[in-house]
């Protein structure tokens, strides 16, 4: 091989190490704007406010340790590092403060909702939302493990740059912000949201397709005709088994190729469309609302900050 | 390097959870858990998979002082709201059943141990000390964790029951789990609702717990919690 074909590959390499170098931090540390995770941190915000408002109707059992004790929740881990690492604030506080510790606890989220000092009160929300899924080991579902990890990514960014009450402060004081809300903070919270919600629908997709119902369409008839879960009489569809078949097809093909199919501007917009009634029939036809909208909510990672742009100076790239 | 790490523990969530590979995903699992339960990660993601499948009921029965009684189950959406909240007790009434079905019964599972004793005994006298030694490190272990998990089972039954017994109160409860099926969609259509009692299985062993308000006195170590004999299918 002659010497200049050997330098013509290393500069090959070298351009190739470059542009993945170069790609891996357009992609992670570009800066870009606030607006879309302020979106996420509002809802996100209020989500965690309403399903904490909802452990007060019955405190004392699941935060409060008389439905799921604290020997209960020990035994459930392999060691005592592992317990220890399952921390919540109640267990190291007297139980006179629990009640005072839960509706600070409220008003921190509702100052996260509406971005006053959220710097701070986002990494609170954060803890709080860890802190009561520890706590309620044995009563949760997706709802919390959604909340845990979009708080957790939102306290890292500058979610409260846009839409809060931070904002206004800030811009009494200085009347052009413009671009110094762009933060690489907001691409990393927005990617690593992006990467976790791919890897949810991923393993949802995955897990489902050891199941005999998903392949043969009837999956979404078990779901449907759960009492437990019905709160709409969708029973009328025993007579549209296709329609459930197609329905159930549709929604297994969905999840398993969600974490390709979402990175394409072609069909990003279709994978986010088929979103919407997905969880919003979860929502209405199962009875979890609650659910259904954090998946939403989730999803809104997806769409540019343009969307909700009020300053024509600010760039964002999702 | 750190986002490269972080996705890695990431993954290794769905990856051990809740199916694991004891040679590869559960060690390195094992070493993550501390992060994973600090940052409430590591789950399995697995939504209404591998099947949606039929729901479990918490049913319980209370005595109260004057003789009368309380039937009564949960989740009960005619007296539970909002949904968010019904939710809660819906996940709680399938742990309490989740715990029951997937732990052997303490006849059962004496069985299993007697057998594995004996294979142990057969394989020493037999000069197979290394596979001999392995078993008996591996049934051992089984042990433990099954006695663990009785303990967890019991502390999770009393704690329910005194709950609900201080709720209602009570003198005396008595708490059994049902299965509730899902219907064919033929049944549907001939006219069947999804509440309908047909649709109900109950196992051979579905009480779970019995207790006095007494009982709630004395350290749960002393406590039957049904069973030990006839609990825990």
């Amino acid at each position: 091989m002659s010497d200049s074909n050997i330098n013509v590959n290393h500069q090959n390499e070298n351009t190739f190490a470059q542009q993945w170098t170069a790609a891996w931090n357009e992609f992670w540390f570009r800066p870009s704007a606030p607006q879309t995770l302020a979106m996420i941190r509002i809802l996100t915000g209020l989500m965690v406010l309403y399903s904490h408002a909802v452990w007060t109707l019955e405190f004392d059992g699941f935060i409060g340790g008389k439905l799921l004790s604290s020997g209960y929740r020990a035994n459930l881990f392999q060691n005592a590092i592992e317990s220890t690492f399952a921390w919540s604030h109640f267990d190291w506080l007297p139980t006179t403060l629990w009640m005072p510790a839960h509706v600070l606890g409220l008003l921190a989220v509702a100052s996260f909702v509406v971005g006053w000092q959220t710097k701070i009160f986002s990494w609170i929300t954060a803890a709080l939302v860890i802190s009561y899924a520890n706590r309620a080991t044995g009563a949760l579902f997706g709802l919390d493990q959604i909340l845990a990890f979009l708080t957790l990514y939102l306290a890292i960014s500058n979610c409260g740059g846009a839409f809060s009450i931070d904002r206004w402060l800030k811009s009494r004081k200085h009347q052009n912000l413009g671009s110094s809300q762009l933060s690489p903070w907001n691409s990393i919270a927005t990617r690593l949201i992006q990467i976790h919600l791919c890897v949810v629908y991923l393993f949802a997709g995955l897990g489902k397709c050891q199941g005999d119902t998903w392949w043969n369409g009837e999956a979404i008839w078990g779901a449907l005709a759960s009492h437990e879960y019905q709160t709409v009489d969708m029973t009328f569809m025993a007579d549209q088994m296709t329609v459930v078949a197609a329905i159930t097809l549709l929604t297994l093909f969905w999840e398993v190729s969600y974490a390709a199919l979402i990175w394409p501007k072609l069909t990003r917009p279709i994978m986010l469309t088929l979103a919407i009634p997905m969880h919003l029939g979860i929502g209405i036809c199962m009875g979890m609302m609650t659910f259904g909208l954090v998946m939403l909510i989730a999803n809104l990672s997806f769409i540019s900050p343009k969307w909700f742009l009020r300053s024509p100076v600010i760039d964002g790239k999702t | 390097m750190f986002i490269l790490a972080y996705l890695f523990v990431l993954l290794m969530g769905p990856l051990s959870n809740p199916i694991t590979s004891q040679h590869l995903t559960a060690p390195i699992a094992a070493k993550l858990s501390p992060l994973h339960r600090g940052l409430f990660m590591g789950h399995g993601y697995r939504f209404f998979a591998p099947n949606p499948g039929d729901s479990h009921l918490v049913q319980y029965k209370i005595t109260k002082d004057d003789g009368t009684q309380i039937e009564a189950m949960f989740p009960d959406r005619e007296t539970v709201w909002p949904r968010l909240l019904y939710h809660r007790w819906f996940m709680l009434s399938e742990t309490i059943f989740a715990e029951h079905a997937q732990t052997p019964s303490p006849n059962e599972f004496k069985k299993l141990n007697f057998e594995k004793s004996e294979r142990v005994k057969l394989l020493l006298k037999n000069a197979k000390l290394q596979l001999g030694n392995e078993l008996e490190k591996q049934r051992s272990q089984e042990e433990a964790e099954y006695k663990k998990t009785m303990q967890r089972i019991k502390s999770l039954v009393r704690t329910t029951g005194e709950f609900l017994l201080e709720r209602h109160d009570g003198e005396e409860i008595e708490i059994s789990v049902v299965t509730r099926t899902i219907p064919f969609p033929a049944e549907v259509r001939q006219g069947a609702d999804l509440d309908d009692e047909v649709f109900l299985r109950y196992p051979a062993n579905r009480v779970i717990g019995r207790f006095k308000k007494s009982d709630f006195s004395e350290s749960p170590d002393n406590l039957e919690s049904v069973g030990d004999e006839e609990s825990a299918q």
